[in-house]
């Protein structure tokens, strides 16, 4: 009984946290929506390295290559699969491309 | 133990938080990337205290230590990412230094960064940003030789 509670506890405590969110100006005229997201998967909580952020804002210029992005929406999130073994952070940014 | 070494030596990176900004593109313009970055010591006294309490085998040098950190706590309340810092100002200077990169002022795509590097007792509380600074494509003349 006590392996199947602590299991199910285990299988259960999965969730995601909503570490931080930045919104800038939304524009009067609202173009196609661009959206990109990074990820980065993290075991044992060993992380040494943020620069995979670095490359959002390319992937979003590349959805826009002959306007402007704005109203940008920024999303930074941490999900648990699974308690210390296994996580993932995820940054999602999301604007209109006006041209 | 050479593998524990490298572990213990490696600073764990911690993102507190990410934003982009507007992204323009401009014609006759040319995208000049730049990077800024500024940082500060974090201390934790708390670990602190624990380090000096393990190092004095329990005698009153470690009593001490941990009534210090608890002082410092009291002074140290609210809301906060990564480790507490003694310069809170440490980051003021990001606006100024931002236009030392593009005096013009014509700057698109801004990612700033929040994150830590995390080492026992101290981390370093890093803001780093980086973007672009739109430019004036210059027309090439080409000079022949006479």
């Amino acid at each position: 009984m006590k392996i199947v509670l602590l299991l199910s506890l285990l299988f259960t405590v999965s969730c995601t946290h909503m570490a931080s969110v930045s919104q800038t100006s939304i524009p009067a005229k609202k173009g196609k929506i661009v959206k990109t997201e990074v990820e980065k998967n993290i075991i044992f909580l060993f992380n040494f390295s943020n620069d995979y952020v670095d490359e959002i804002n390319d992937k979003l210029a590349s959805q826009c290559e002959n306007g402007s992005v704005q109203g940008v929406l920024t999303k930074h999130e941490s999900i648990t699969y699974f308690p210390i073994v296994f996580h993932k952070v995820k940054i999602t940014a999301e604007g209109y491309c006006n041209e | 133990m050479k593998l524990l070494l490298l572990l213990l030596l490696q600073s764990c990176a911690f993102l507190h938080h990410a934003q982009v900004g507007e992204i323009r593109h401009k014609k006759n313009h040319v995208r000049m990337p730049f990077e800024l970055k500024v940082s500060e010591t974090g201390i934790d006294m708390k670990e602190a205290a624990d380090v000096a309490g393990a190092l004095s085998n329990g005698n009153d040098a470690a009593g001490s230590a941990q009534s210090l950190a608890e002082i410092v706590s009291m002074f140290q309340m609210g809301p906060r990412t990564g480790k507490p810092i003694y310069n809170e100002k440490y980051a003021d200077k990001l606006a100024k230094a931002i236009y030392q990169k593009c005096p013009s002022g014509d700057i698109t795509g801004l990612v700033m960064i929040r994150e830590m590097a995390s080492y026992p007792v101290v981390s370093g509380e890093i803001i780093k940003i980086k973007g672009y600074c739109l430019q004036k494509k210059t027309k090439r003349k080409n000079k022949r030789k006479s």
